[in-house]
């Protein structure tokens, strides 16, 4: 995907105050951004750090799913503890926490920060249809489909598990997406899958883009500039030419190796996670905490993600501990 | 008649001036609160251990008032 350009710009046109009368009155009261931005701050602290991920690397499944029995997923944990078992239940439980977690950001976060926080969440509409519309392609099962979604966004879990039931096949799942912004879109393409998720994620940044305000616009320029890099390393490992973007230098970031290793994968998702934590300490009123945290967390969950699929698939400690991000 | 009005004037101006004084400091004050107390809130939310600290920053900014009253005073004081 080419950088989007002049959004910034237009961004802080939209933002600029009257040189008389410093209020912008086409941005909601920032009065909000001080209590969600705060609460957000403390949520951070409970995070799980570099030691508990170093503990968890000696653990079984069921020692780990104890010990995050002890923190800020027990909820999960204890809700699907009856119906799964092992990793499943640690894998549920996570996509069931960052829902939760996500939901309750938007549901406490009033004023310009809900309409940001909106702004930004809507990326899980966009998963949850891709996660639809790529299961139904390959013929996956409801349970299979239904337990990958994590409803963060504006369409709720009702809204995509009635479409899971409702269809069999692609284009029948595309006609649920009927009465969506998504329908449109899904239906240009013929049923041709990778044009689709590709078009839908063109569209989330360009619709997030035109109304985000200048801090979001510039952190999402950033998460664009990473997607660019690791589509990149993956065109690269398939082989594939792609010499037009990769001289663009704009549109992606250095790497430290040359190849596709794990270290570029590493360094990419470090880069934004080191964005985010600087984001987090900053005191302002703008999304930019909320942000740090939002990328914070799913950094929590994609480590916690790691270290039980290496384990289940028996991976040396060694190997697990490169990939995570800490 | 002429020094009767003069001095009533005076008193008045002598008034607004310490009513500027507190009314800037309270309107400092509030807006400090307003915005401390809003974090203090979120804060407590989610850790209600911090309820003690949280009034504490909250009511610091009162002291803005405090200097107002005293500067109001002295105004007082000084024109009489």
């Amino acid at each position: 995907m080419e950088l989007p350009t002049g959004f910034l710009e237009k961004a802080e046109k939209r933002e600029k105050k009257h040189w008389f009368f410093p209020i912008s009155f086409k941005r909601k009261s920032t009065s909000g951004y001080a209590y969600t931005n705060t609460r957000v701050r403390v949520m951070k602290t409970k995070l799980l750090g570099k030691n508990d991920f170093r503990k968890m690397m000696n653990m079984s499944f069921s020692e780990i799913a104890r010990y995050m029995q002890e923190t800020e997923y027990s909820k999960e944990i204890s809700e699907l503890a009856t119906r799964y078992t092992n990793a499943n239940l640690i894998e549920y439980s996570l996509n069931k926490n960052l829902e939760n977690t996500f939901n309750r950001i938007l549901a406490f976060s009033m004023k310009a920060s809900e309409e940001q926080v909106k702004l930004y969440l809507k990326k899980f509409d966009i998963l949850n249809a891709k996660t639809f519309l790529r299961g139904r392609f390959s013929g996956q099962g409801e349970e299979a489909i239904i337990s990958q979604f994590i409803c963060a966004g504006s369409l709720g879990r009702k809204f995509f598990e009635n479409a899971v039931k409702k269809s069999s096949n692609l284009d029948e799942a595309i006609m649920q997406l009927k009465g969506t912004e998504y329908f449109d879109i899904a239906k240009k393409f013929n049923g041709n899958l990778s044009k689709i998720e590709d078009a839908l994620d063109k569209h989330y940044y360009r619709d997030v883009l035109e109304k985000a305000e200048p801090e979001l616009v510039a952190f999402l320029m950033d998460e664009i500039k990473v997607k660019n890099t690791l589509n990149l390393l993956r065109a690269k490992k398939t082989g594939i030419k792609m010499e037009k973007i990769e001289n663009e230098s704009e549109t992606k970031l250095a790497l430290p190796k040359t190849d596709d290793g794990i270290e570029n994968r590493v360094f990419l998702k470090k880069f934004l996670l080191e964005r985010g934590n600087k984001m987090a300490r900053e005191f302002k009123r703008n999304v930019r905490p909320v942000l740090g945290y939002l990328i914070a967390k799913e950094n929590e969950i994609s480590n916690i993600r790691i270290i039980v699929r290496g384990k289940s698939s028996n991976l040396p400690a060694g190997l697990i501990e490169e990939q995570l991000v800490i | 008649m002429v020094a009767d009005v003069a001095g009533a004037i005076n008193s008045g101006l002598i008034a607004i001036g310490a009513a500027i004084a507190i009314a800037g400091a309270a309107i400092a004050a509030a807006w400090a609160e307003k915005e401390i107390g809003t974090a203090a809130v979120g804060a407590m939310a989610e850790k209600p251990e911090l309820f003690v600290s949280g009034l504490i920053l909250t009511v610091i900014p009162e002291t803005i008032v405090i200097f107002g009253l005293v500067i109001a005073y002295l105004i007082v004081q000084i024109a009489a």
